[in-house]
């Protein structure tokens, strides 16, 4: 390595030094000066990035976790009283989560257009809506045309339109909607699909009538992860 | 075998600090900054089963602590801020070397595509390959990036202004 190259690399990144600029320095008293100018420069420069922490940071971050799972253990311990209140809801028609999530889901598509293309959307503008959801796909789940965020049910979700073997599919992924069971959806304008439970949250899979949606189910299987 | 609760303990206690640092160098605002971390270790907890390898717990806080900040710039649709002066002007109560406040001051200006690099580097401990991934850039370009932010940073110490003021977006 020339001296040059030693100075650049060094100033990239003073703690790691490569062998072959080892070698270099232990015979090159100019460039060992340097390394030695910036490494004390570098000290400087991480104690200045350095901001001072507010007081009792970890201790309010540890509380917020605890006072969630102490709601979690009160809803727990109450479980037999809210089960009874649940039963009420239920005899007075009031859904549970999987029907309230299922309503939803058939409001939010009720009046749903999608346009059949096989061309894929592009990368950056598909990562940003994941990105929003809080979420990543980890596998190849075939051509997605469109991505949009959308907000159902005060959580944000991400609205995927894929292609079917027929025409357009929904899928729309909720990581902040919780479902017990996988329910089947239809929505006024006559579309069907299925709203299913995920490792966190769920996912809709919405289409016409005559599209077979279980090849687009299996395409998303272990496809989506949460970040 | 750690339970998830020590594990989270564990996590919050080694790097909470540090994240704090680095969420007050994108954000700029201190109070903002407890906020993306808190909702960074909440994300952190949900996710928690799938980190398997402790020793690359702290790029993965640091990774979750970008996606939240991105996450809520997109949400609040504001735009990407430099980070004010406040900032620079409110850590002095604690150092008031004038090359400290001089390093402060030349990293809060310095174009955020050189200093996430840096803060990534020396906050997070990332190699440059890592930093290249994480920006989803070349490793050339990363080692580009950190070589001019710490050139003008030694500018700085140094008293070279002009050098300071050579670095621009590449």
């Amino acid at each position: 390595m020339s001296c040059l190259e030693i100075r650049r690399a060094v100033l990239a990144d003073p703690k790691r030094i490569c062998e072959s600029a080892a070698e270099h320095l232990a015979e090159c008293d100019g460039c060992r000066e340097y390394v030695a100018a910036v490494r004390q420069a570098n000290s400087s420069i991480e104690q200045a990035i350095r901001l001072p922490i507010p007081d009792g940071l970890g201790a309010r971050i540890l509380l917020r976790r605890s006072m969630v799972e102490s709601r979690k253990k009160l809803a727990g311990a109450f479980g037999l009283a809210a089960s009874i209140v649940l039963m009420f809801g239920l005899w007075f028609g009031q859904p549970g989560p999987t029907a309230s999530a299922k309503t939803a889901i058939e409001s939010y598509a009720a009046n749903l257009i999608e346009v059949y293309r096989t061309t894929p959307l592009d990368d950056e503008r598909l990562d940003a809506v994941l990105n929003k959801a809080g979420i990543e796909l980890v596998k190849n789940v075939g051509v997605i045309s469109a991505a949009k965020p959308c907000i159902i049910k005060d959580g944000t979700a991400a609205h995927l339109t894929v292609a079917g073997k027929n025409g357009a599919v929904t899928v729309i992924i909720l990581p902040e909607m919780d479902v017990e069971e996988a329910v089947e959806v239809k929505t006024a304008s006559g579309l069907i699909g299925k709203l299913m439970p995920c490792p966190q949250g769920s996912i809709a899979i919405i289409a016409a009538p005559n599209e077979p949606i279980e090849d687009v189910i299996a395409r998303f299987e272990g496809a989506v992860n949460w970040i | 075998m750690w339970d998830k609760q020590s594990r989270f303990t564990a996590l919050v206690e080694a790097y909470s600090a540090d994240l704090h640092r680095y969420a007050q160098w994108l954000c700029g605002d201190p109070e903002v900054a407890e906020d993306v971390v808190q909702e960074t270790f909440t994300r952190a907890w949900k996710s928690l089963d799938r980190l398997r390898d402790q020793r690359a717990a702290k790029a993965w806080l640091i990774t979750t602590l970008r996606r939240e900040n991105a996450r809520r710039f997109s949400r609040k649709q504001l735009d990407y801020a430099e980070v004010p002066l406040d900032l620079v002007q409110a850590v002095t109560t604690y150092d008031t070397s004038s090359d400290a406040f001089a390093l402060r001051n030349a990293l809060a200006h310095l174009s955020e595509d050189y200093r996430e690099p840096l803060l990534l580097q020396v906050i997070g401990g990332f190699s440059i390959d890592e930093i290249a991934e994480e920006m989803e850039i070349t490793t050339g370009a990363a080692t580009t990036r950190l070589f001019r932010a710490r050139q003008k940073m030694k500018a700085v110490l140094e008293g070279d202004e002009e050098g300071s003021t050579e670095v621009t977006k590449l």
